[in-house]
């Protein structure tokens, strides 16, 4: 056995080392992204399972900077984006402009109620807002309210596991008001779902390389913005190359499931 | 008993000095393993503890088990213990007297056996350690067993094997080879674990776990390996050397990064815990 060790070791120190810079995505964020099952354009999903189509009207609640809805725009949807900050939303919509969005309506509202008719539309997107709000079962008893019979919904917030760890690294703020003001365990995020009546078609736990980013950034104790501490560089450094490998996108997923930054839920409302 | 062996049981952990001259900044992964270890407890030289709250003095008699290359064996030497260390890999055993003689330990004992039996007598030893050895064992009660019998009344026991949580991400990428016998058998929930061991008849005084440094890096080095078409056996581990490639280089240096920084602690904590290579218990046998 010892003589099989000794052959092995010369095998593993005999191959010669990749001397070569490694070949890395432009950015390994969006590969990562792309590997959680989100911006399929070939098969025109937002995120896995949740397709756009020219005949969809999207409403994203808390659009932000306007990620999900130029996807939309791209395929055609008529969108509808809200978000309680105004100067977000006219950045949202200058940024439509030229956009092959068959309809384009912003609105600035705390979503309390929506400015928007029952049954107005189908597709609905709410990207880490749930554990902002005050009263999120309202909050979505509103979404159901506005989506068509059929109509289909994408909805994300925090995993409970990297938000208990951030609870001992991040600043109270965090976890205070506009913040995170509720950590929502997977159970109780599906159960808030089905309880308004919608019916889940897929759960999906994603986000390893960002829950490590996210621990990392509070011990560097920086601005949110560039430039970045040697330290965060060095970590999308060494995911970009772990990514390039082929069995990357496996081990990828092994750790989001063990440690993801977010849980996503598809769902449908009922005909 | 062949076995995949962690880096602490292998030899003192050295800077390649011949990969210094690169133009970036270059870190060993077990010299940053060692650090990590010494923040999670390991080789506490002031306070004369193997690890914490496993104190070794020299009026201790020190049983290392599954001792491999034996750097738990050498620091309990180092602190004038009588130590008797045993492997089932003669040359191991052949090493580690050559190197402990030239110590001031109380006396030493190299045995190669598969330690079930050892040709100890009951009550022998004061501090038993079996670190990483019985994933690998048919009958883990059974071996624990023969360590009780070999301790002395009050004995302390540091005992280790891979964290589930660990090992569980492992499964999907090590081959099959690192779950089949002689490599890692048995994988231990934390309960099991501290079930098996107060079975044994031992009182847990300590169970933690430690070693996200490792899991990535072993789930990197997997990685690696298939990508350049390394034949990969459970074993392969034990013999991973410098230079490493590039994604463990990168790995090793952002967590050197990392654990250097004074806001890091509760962050290592808190992956130790999460997602940790191994976990330990410290127990002892009743008066």
């Amino acid at each position: 056995m010892l003589g099989l060790l000794k052959r092995i070791g010369r095998r593993v120190l005999g191959t010669p080392v990749q001397a070569a810079p490694v070949e890395l995505p432009d950015d390994p964020t969006l590969t990562d992204a792309h590997l959680s099952g989100w911006f399929h354009r070939e098969s025109q999903e937002l995120f896995e399972g949740f397709p756009i189509s020219d005949e969809d009207s999207v409403l994203d609640i808390g659009c932000g900077d306007g990620t999900f809805v130029r996807f939309c725009a791209e395929f055609g949807a008529e969108v509808i984006f809200a978000d309680i900050d105004g100067e977000k939303i006219a950045g949202v919509e200058r940024s439509l402009q030229g956009s092959r969005a068959r309809g384009v309506i912003p609105l600035v509202t705390d979503a309390n109620p929506l400015p928007l008719p029952d049954a107005r539309v189908s597709k609905v997107v709410a990207m880490e807002v749930l554990e902002h709000v005050e009263d999120p079962a309202q909050f979505v008893q509103e979404l159901v309210r506005v989506g068509k019979p059929g109509a289909q919904y994408l909805i994300t917030v925090p995993d409970a596991v990297a938000e208990n760890v951030q609870k001992h690294l991040a600043p109270a703020s965090y976890f205070e008001r506009p913040n995170h003001i509720r950590v929502f365990q997977r159970d109780e995020f599906e159960k808030l779902l089905t309880d308004a009546g919608l019916i889940v078609e897929r759960r999906a736990y994603y986000g390893f390389y960002w829950s490590i980013w996210w621990f990392f950034f509070w011990a560097c104790k920086q601005e949110l913005s560039p430039p970045w501490h040697p330290l965060l560089e060095s970590w999308q450094r060494t995911w970009g190359i772990l990514l390039s490998t082929p069995d990357g996108p496996r081990i990828k997923k092994a750790l989001d499931e063990a440690m993801p930054k977010s849980q996503a839920i598809i769902a449908r409302k009922p005909l | 008993m062949e076995k995949l062996r962690t880096w602490w049981r292998g030899s003192e952990p050295q800077v390649d000095k011949s990969a210094q001259g690169d133009a970036r900044q270059y870190f060993d992964s077990r010299a940053c393993g060692l650090v990590d270890a010494v923040q999670s407890g390991w080789f506490k030289n002031d306070s004369g503890e193997l690890f914490s709250g496993f104190p070794i003095s020299s009026e201790d008699i020190v049983l290392d088990v599954g001792c491999g290359a034996g750097a738990a064996t050498l620091w309990a030497a180092k602190q004038g213990a009588e130590v008797i260390f045993v492997d089932v890999v003669e040359e191991k055993i052949e090493l580690l007297r050559e190197q402990v003689q030239h110590i001031s330990a109380r006396g030493a004992t190299g045995i190669v056996c598969d330690s079930t039996p050892l040709p100890i007598p009951d009550g022998t030893a004061s501090r038993i350690m079996a670190l990483e050895v019985l994933e690998h064992v048919e009958d883990p009660a059974k071996m624990l067993q023969e360590l009780v019998r070999v301790g002395q009344p009050g004995s302390l026991y540091l005992l280790s094997v891979p964290d589930a949580r660990g090992e569980n991400i492992q499964k999907t990428i090590a081959p099959d080879a690192y779950f089949a016998p002689p490599n890692h058998i048995h994988i231990f929930e934390r309960d099991d674990f501290a079930r098996l061991v107060e079975d044994a008849g031992l009182e847990v005084e300590r169970h933690t776990t430690y070693g996200f440094f490792w899991s990535l890096w072993t789930m990197f080095y997997w990685a690696w390996a298939r990508s350049n078409g390394i034949e990969l056996r459970g074993e392969s581990l034990d013999v991973v050397n410098p230079p490493y490639p590039p994604l463990l280089d990168d790995w090793t240096k952002v967590w050197h990064t990392l654990i250097q920084m004074p806001e890091a602690a509760p962050l290592k904590h808190a992956l130790d815990d999460l997602l940790p290579k191994s976990q330990l218990i410290v127990a002892r046998k009743p008066l």
